[in-house]
């Protein structure tokens, strides 16, 4: 029937567009790629998931979520990762939107192919437009690794998508393996580094914060020391130590002439490429002061929240500034006798106080941090640091909170620096040759230790170098609590435990408990603050429950 | 029922299908059959009618809020707010979108409220697919056909009626006076371990009353709100006709005043709630020539709505429901009006001396029909054309000021001694009025139908059929507005010797709704009748004295989906920041994917049922139907991999399932000197998700599918948390930190935790009462005349989360007498809590939905009593009257329900529904 009335009606009825009224609005897919400010914003919209606090769950950084902080409040998500209640239905952390960037890249690549902008040709701008279009294929491909690499080190296997998914072929899409994701980066930075500038500080506008060259060869490197750490390097090749030496040698080899050097400690954080010269990619937040109502210790003025409150697992990683020696028996060296629990903050590395608020050191409204049983910011004033700490690093301590003058400060959280490159690079040449004293200019233009002690070198942190009496175990090891130290709170702490595979060494998180014997000293304790569940199979994280139902062939990590 | 209506009900068990009714007459087909009392007697569809009059016994000014319990398988609930309509259901609800019934006045798309009751000569509810069918595209949800009086050969008739309303909340919660509240406040900080905020002596200042400045207690509800509304109504009616034409003239004033306490600060105007409307309506039938019928129908009104220059009503209540006694008095003792930032504003001040905002409303519905018998060509064709064009407009005019407002606010040193007086004043006192003035709504629609008609009628055969074409534009005000609709329609109902009846009808509908390769559809229909009386078994039967047993199926359509899903639209979205000065840029992307399968809602319905008539004593209409819905518009990503990378529109995979019963009965019988009827109907419809894309859930229990679409999920409380060691000692709960006194929830799948995944399926439809009842009582002797209805509704569930009565202190709220009453206290003050102890800072562990904050929703409500004399004929002729009247009514006098502090229909904060005592006369002559 319906095949007899439908065209009769049609029949009768096109003469006549009663039906057709449309009161629609809005962008088409041709306007937007025909225009340059449409097809610049396209790309700014990839960009726009790299995020400031480095995605984090439920408010808290991933290192709530690793032996470096404890986050206060108990209700946050992020325990879910500490207490065993994270689950492939339970999910945290997925990031899956991270697939919507990846398309957004796809999407941009095929649509500014070939595209000429002819329509702007007599712009008197024309030249100008067409000097920032010619790196933007580039920067699409460098993001669209980039969160490739995000994906991978959360669930390992991931497909690699380079095209535009219908719905169908997104349901059926099956996970490629680890080492062919990592390959793929490696050929797109490969690809695209020679032809993105070292700065956009000369481009048309100016735009520093989009991805440089320097971006593309330090992704490299990354990739390549995951590949070869012990999680998914399991045959332990050290011919990936090699290629991720290589990779990050390249960097260092032409650090200078790409801009980057090593600038004093007070200029690491929260500032702008201009000024923080070791910053290859970072997430620009214009003023706000969020994130200092988030971790201000609670009790001040305005009223902080506490927020992370960092460990003193981390606390103890850092050394003695006279001797380089750490302050509790470790597996490289013993405890300096020098330290004391009893004034456990005097002569220490100076990059503690530079990320972590200890008890009664000037902070915030230039006022002492009053950590102390009974102290403003103490316990037991509800949410009170967990563990005698509070978190420093990309807390802008001149933000005011107060009432009647609140100010807002703007934030850059580093994804990528130089001093990460040099640290990659001092691991990987140690693994991969067996040697921290060996290297090969120009292509290894350092040995580890140099690599290690140049960082340690800074201006404002001058800690004594690397002894050249250290065994090679030793090395690695005191190699491992120097990054540790140098990138807390930058989120690597969260992943390098898991690529190098010590989650069972992270379970027991220490804090202090801080008692006032008269004004100006105190009586500090260790106390165990909770003992966390790290099992096997939390290396990778969980295909969430629903999409595996969507997706039959995404398969399920181990143990989940 | 009136006595006239069981005359009828006597004359009319001849009816056929010759006798349609009157609006086809005049062009519009409506393709059924029934008789004045509702009963359909040897017709094939499922309908339910009541005559218009029926709807006087409440008399409201919208008739939306007169059809309580007439008509079965219609939902009417009681809305909030001054001036609100009524919402309407027909059969409970078969989408998982909209509901929206289709209403049409006089056969075309109109709001029900623009008439008034007094102009009603009808409604009926269609609510199977043969009644439904020829609506195409917008019969699925049901429709409700509305016909105005017309004119009749007969001698001129003049009716002059008045009426007095008074009003007053059916309910209004109870709060706490300013000493409890501020004890309250106290214990609710001391529930979390926070020093109190008011000492003894503030307390002892708030229950002396020595200082209203600085420690005031105001009973907010009784200072801004009067005891009594009142409604005045007055009408005319003219009707009458000869040969050549026929007339039905009204004329309609309504004046309404609403529950403003101080209205009259100024002469020259008042700030009351109030309404004037004024409803003129001509209907003509003129017989042109022998052949030729001309219908037109005209309405105009005149309407406009007052209220306080700075509030509307919603916001007033919303003050009374917030504001706590001891927040600062009405005026302070130097005669500035009291307030304080942090508050709502001073409701006293904000209703009296803001100045006025009048609404004006005008609206224009015309219809012209003109009816061509054609017998001469073939006997029983006509041709029939209409055309109708409505506008309305509602232009606000607002002349507002501001006023200035202080606080005092003052401590008592240790000594008990008052400390100084702080005075802050806000605001500026205006001497004049400022003025403003916008657009409030606009529409205009217009409706044209044509066809032919035909007509037989012999010994054996009577068919009515009629094939036609309608078109209809809508278009509001403002951008998405406007939708048009293109019908070819096409039915006959065919009736073989009285006593087998078939009715088939399609319709080919199409929709701007939906892009054009997707706007047409086919919506048939078929029904059966069998008139088992007329056979020569029961033919001479005393019991039985009519039986029409009947069955219908046919598909129905729904059109009001989402507009726009088959576009690719692009928008800006997300930012990031260049530049080593840090400036934002704006980013471009897909918003969605264009639908992978856009179109209407198709409902296939069946009903059956039976009509019965026995003993010239009991009738008894009963249907059964079973409607399925599929293409219903649902969420695609729920079942698509985010892998894809972008978010996929809605698609057409829903499907929900509806089924219910109804019945109407009646039971009455005619004496000499009077009369009786006891009656009622009883209604009931409950829906299951068959199919909604439903997300995986972890757990059976959290699945939504197989559940109605009105089903609540939440939290299932076991008890409160007694002590800290009951915290300890229980699975975390992990919406916020939990206190004693804080609801404990069940923990569903035993993980230790409570959080999202312990959700389950709690109470009753929250969506729509699943069963509506109504009981008619009806009896007179001689002149005078009692009537009543008792209606209710049943397998309905409530949120209690009203601010200020379920959800107190927060942000300064006031506490009603009820909560704290019925809330847990330290050191079991109340031995059997209901709800959880009390918070300054609020709790997101207790106010979610959980089983303690769902109630059960059923009432019983007295809709309507009314005590009527009729002065005897030989009186009222002397002084050449027809007909003299006097009533007292009253209406929504009582509910039973548990809900007790609030009205069970009105759960959320808003102006009140009202009971009403109305005295009235009417005359005719």
């Amino acid at each position: 029937m319906k095949k007899i009335i439908i065209p009769l009606l049609a029949l009768a009825l096109t003469s006549c567009d009663f039906l057709e009224y449309s009161e629609y609005s809005g962008y088409e897919k041709d306007d937007v790629y025909k225009s340059f400010n449409h097809v610049k914003e396209s790309l700014t919209q990839v960009y726009s998931y790299l995020s400031g606090s480095y995605g984090s769950i439920d408010g808290a950084l991933r290192a709530a979520a690793s032996d470096e902080a404890v986050y206060v409040d108990k209700l946050c998500d992020v325990h879910s990762m500490n207490n065993g209640a994270w689950s492939a239905s339970n999910t945290l952390d997925t990031r899956w939107e991270l697939f919507n960037a990846i398309r957004s890249a796809n999407m941009f690549l095929d649509e500014i192919r070939g595209q000429e902008f002819d329509e702007y040709k007599r712009n008197p701008d024309y030249q100008e437009m067409m000097a920032q279009v010619q790196y933007y294929p580039y920067e699409a491909r460098f993001l669209r690794a980039y969160y490739h690499f995000e994906l991978a080190r959360r669930y390992g296997d991931i497909p690699i998508i380079t095209t535009v998914l219908t719905p169908e072929e997104a349901n059926v899409i099956s996970r490629d393996p680890f080492d062919e994701v990592i390959r793929f980066i490696v050929d797109e930075c490969d690809q695209i580094a020679p032809h993105l500038p070292s700065s956009y500080a000369n481009v048309m506008q100016a735009e520093t914060g989009r991805a440089t060259r320097g971006a593309a060869l330090a992704l490299k490197a990354r990739a390549l020391l995951y590949a070869a750490s012990p999680l998914f390097n399991t045959g332990n090749d050290v011919e990936r130590w090699k290629e991720a030496a290589a990779a990050a040698g390249d960097f260092i080899r032409q650090a200078s002439e790409l801009g980057y050097s090593l600038p004093d400690l007070s200029k690491l954080w929260n500032q702008n490429y201009a000024n923080n010269t070791e910053l290859i990619l970072g997430v620009m937040q214009t003023p706000s002061n969020s994130f200092e109502a988030q971790n201000f210790p609670v009790g001040i003025d305005g009223a902080g929240n506490t927020g992370h409150c960092p460990t003193q697992n981390l606390v103890d990683a850092f050394e003695m500034k006279a001797t380089g020696l750490p302050v509790v028996d470790t597996d490289y060296a013993e405890a300096d006798p020098a330290y004391t629990d009893n004034d456990p903050y005097a002569g220490r590395d100076p990059r503690l106080q530079a990320t972590i608020a200890v008890n009664n050191s000037i902070w915030v409204y230039n006022s002492p941090v009053q950590i102390w049983q009974g102290g403003q910011s103490g316990k037991p004033v509800k949410n009170a640091t967990k563990t005698g700490y509070y978190l420093k690093k990309f807390v802008d301590g001149t933000t005011s909170l107060k009432v009647d003058n609140t100010s807002s400060k703007s934030h850059v959280w580093t994804l990528m620096r130089y001093s990460e490159v040099l640290l990659n690079y001092a691991e990987a040449m140690v693994e991969g040759y067996g040697d921290y004293n060996y290297k090969d200019a120009p292509a290894l233009p350092l040995t580890a230790k140099e690599a290690v002690d140049m960082v340690r070198a800074r201006t404002g942190v001058e800690m004594p170098a690397f002894p050249s009496t250290l065994t090679l175990d030793e090395f690695k090891s005191k190699l491992r609590n120097e990054r540790r130290v140098e990138l807390a709170f930058e989120d690597h702490r969260f992943w390098d435990i898991r690529r190098w595979k010590i989650g069972d060494q992270t379970t027991k998180i220490y804090g202090m408990d801080i008692f006032p014997l008269d004004g100006t000293h105190f009586r500090y304790e260790r106390i165990l603050v909770e003992e966390r569940i790290f099992e096997e199979r939390m290396y990778l994280y969980p295909i969430p429950y629903s999409e595996r139902l969507k997706n039959p062939n995404l398969g399920q990590n181990k143990g989940w | 029922m009136k006595r006239y209506h069981i005359l009828l009900l006597f004359a009319s068990l001849a009816l056929g299908t010759g006798s349609t009714a009157r609006a086809q007459e005049w062009g519009y087909p409506q393709s059924f059959v029934r008789d004045s009392a509702g009963m359909q007697y040897g017709a094939t569809k499922a309908i339910s009618q009541t005559d218009g009059d029926a709807l006087l016994r409440r008399s409201t000014i919208k008739p939306s809020n007169s059809l309580f319990g007439l008509l079965s398988g219609l939902t009417v609930m009681q809305q909030g707010g001054y001036a609100s309509s009524a919402s309407l259901s027909i059969r409970g609800r078969g989408s998982l979108n909209n509901n929206s019934i289709l209403i049409l006045v006089d056969g075309v798309e109109r709001d029900l409220n623009t008439l008034v009751i007094e102009e009603i000569e009808d409604v009926v509810v269609l609510k199977d697919a043969a009644a439904l069918a020829i609506y195409g595209m917008r019969g699925a949800n049901g429709a409700l056909l509305v016909t105005t009086k017309r004119g009749a050969e007969q001698k001129q008739s003049i009716s002059v009626k008045y009426e007095l309303a008074m009003g007053t909340p059916t309910r209004l919660p109870e709060f706490v006076d300013a000493p409890t509240y501020a004890q309250a406040y106290n214990e609710g900080l001391a529930n979390e371990g926070i020093a109190p905020i008011y000492s003894d002596l503030e307390i002892e200042a708030y229950r002396s009353g020595k200082y209203p400045d600085s420690f005031a207690n105001v009973d907010w509800m009784k200072e801004t709100l009067r005891k009594w509304s009142t409604t005045h109504q007055a009408s005319i009616t003219a009707t009458g006709g000869n040969k050549r034409i026929k007339y039905f003239s009204m004329l309609k004033y309504v004046n309404d005043q609403g529950l403003l306490r101080h209205t009259d600060t100024y002469p020259e105007y008042s700030t009351q709630l109030m309404r004037n409307i004024l409803n003129i309506r001509t209907n003509l039938d003129i017989a042109v020539t022998r052949t030729t019928d001309v219908s037109i129908n005209l309405l105009g009104r005149l309407a406009e709505q007052n209220r306080p220059g700075n509030v509307v009503d919603s916001e007033i209540m919303q003050t009374l429901y917030t504001l706590p006694a001891n927040a600062f008095p009405v005026k302070n003792s130097d005669g500035i009006w009291g307030g304080l930032s942090g508050y709502r504003l001073n409701p006293v001040a904000e209703t009296s001396y803001t100045g006025y905002a009048l609404g004006h409303s005008r609206a224009i519905l015309a219809d012209l029909a003109i009816t061509q018998r054609l017998d001469a060509l073939v006997k029983g064709l006509k041709v029939f054309a209409r055309a109708s064009v409505d506008a309305t407009a509602e232009n606000y005019d607002g002349r507002t000021k501001q006023y200035l407002y202080e606080s005092n606010l003052a401590q008592f040193d240790p000594t008990g001694e008052l400390g100084p007086v702080t005075t802050t004043q806000y605001g500026r006192e205006d001497k004049q009025l400022g003025f403003y003035s916008y657009l409030g709504a606009q529409q205009r629609s217009s409706n044209i139908q044509a066809g032919f008609a035909y007509e037989l009628n012999n010994e054996n055969h009577k068919l009515s059929s009629a094939i036609f074409y309608r078109q209809d534009k809508y278009v509001g005000l403002g951008g998405g507005t406007t939708s048009t609709h293109q019908d070819i329609v096409a039915y006959g109902d065919w009736a073989y010797k009285d006593r087998y009846f078939v009715s088939a009808s399609i319709s080919g509908s199409g929709t701007s709704r939906l892009p054009k390769e997707l706007r047409w559809g086919v919506f048939p229909a078929v029904a059966l009748a069998w008139r088992a009386d007329n056979e020569a078994f029961l033919k001479n039967s005393e019991a039985v004295d009519l039986l029409n047993i009947r069955a219908s199926y046919g598909l129905t359509g729904n059109d009001l989906v989402t507009p726009y899903l088959d576009r690719y639209p692009f928008n800006f979205s997300g930012s990031f920041a260049f530049t080593d000065n840090i400036l934002n840029q704006s980013g471009m992307a897909e918003q969605r994917l264009p639908s992978a399968h856009y179109t209407y809602e198709k409902a296939a319905k069946l009903n059956v049922g039976f009509d019965l008539r026995m003993f010239d004593l009991v009738t008894l209409s009963a249907d059964a139907f079973y409607e399925r819905r599929r293409d219903i518009m649902v969420n695609a990503n729920t079942v698509n991999s985010g892998i894809v990378g972008i978010t996929l529109s809605d698609v057409a995979e829903g499907v929900v399932d509806n089924r219910g019963v109804e019945l109407t009965m009646n039971i009455g019988r005619q004496y000499r000197n009077g009369y009786f009827n006891i009656g009622g109907t009883f209604s009931f419809a409950r829906n299951k998700i068959i199919d909604m894309n439903e997300e995986a859930q972890p757990y059976d229990y959290m699945k939504r599918t197989g559940h109605s679409t009105g089903q609540p999920f939440g939290l299932e409380v076991i008890g409160f948390f007694q002590n800290q060691e009951d915290i300890d000692g229980s699975p975390t709960q992990y919406f916020s930190e939990v206190y004693p006194g804080d609801y404990k929830y069940k923990d569903q799948n035993g993980d230790d935790r409570i959080d999202e995944y312990d959700v389950v399926a709690l109470g009753r439809n929250s969506s729509i009462p699943e069963l509506n009842y109504s009981i008619l009582l009806d009896a007179g002797y001689k002149g005078l005349s009692l009537s009543a209805m008792f209606q209710g509704v049943g397998c309905y569930t409530v949120p209690l989360t009203t601010t200020g009565v379920y959800q107190p202190l927060v942000n300064n709220t006031t506490l009603s007498e009820h909560y704290l009453e019925n809330c847990w206290r330290p050191n079991g003050l109340v031995t059997s809590a209901l709800y959880p102890r009390l918070t300054t800072t609020g709790s997101s562990n207790n106010y979610r939905t959980n089983s303690a904050l769902l109630a059960n929703g059923a009432f019983l409500k007295l809709r309507y009593v009314e005590l009527a004399y009729t002065l005897p004929r030989q009186w009222v002729n002397k002084i050449r009257m027809k007909e003299a009247r006097v009533f007292v009514r009253g209406t929504d006098l009582f509910s039973i329900d548990r809900i007790d502090v609030l009205d069970p229909e009105v759960m959320n904060v808003a102006y009140p529904v009202l009971k009403t005592v109305q005295l009235g006369v009417s005359f005719s002559f």
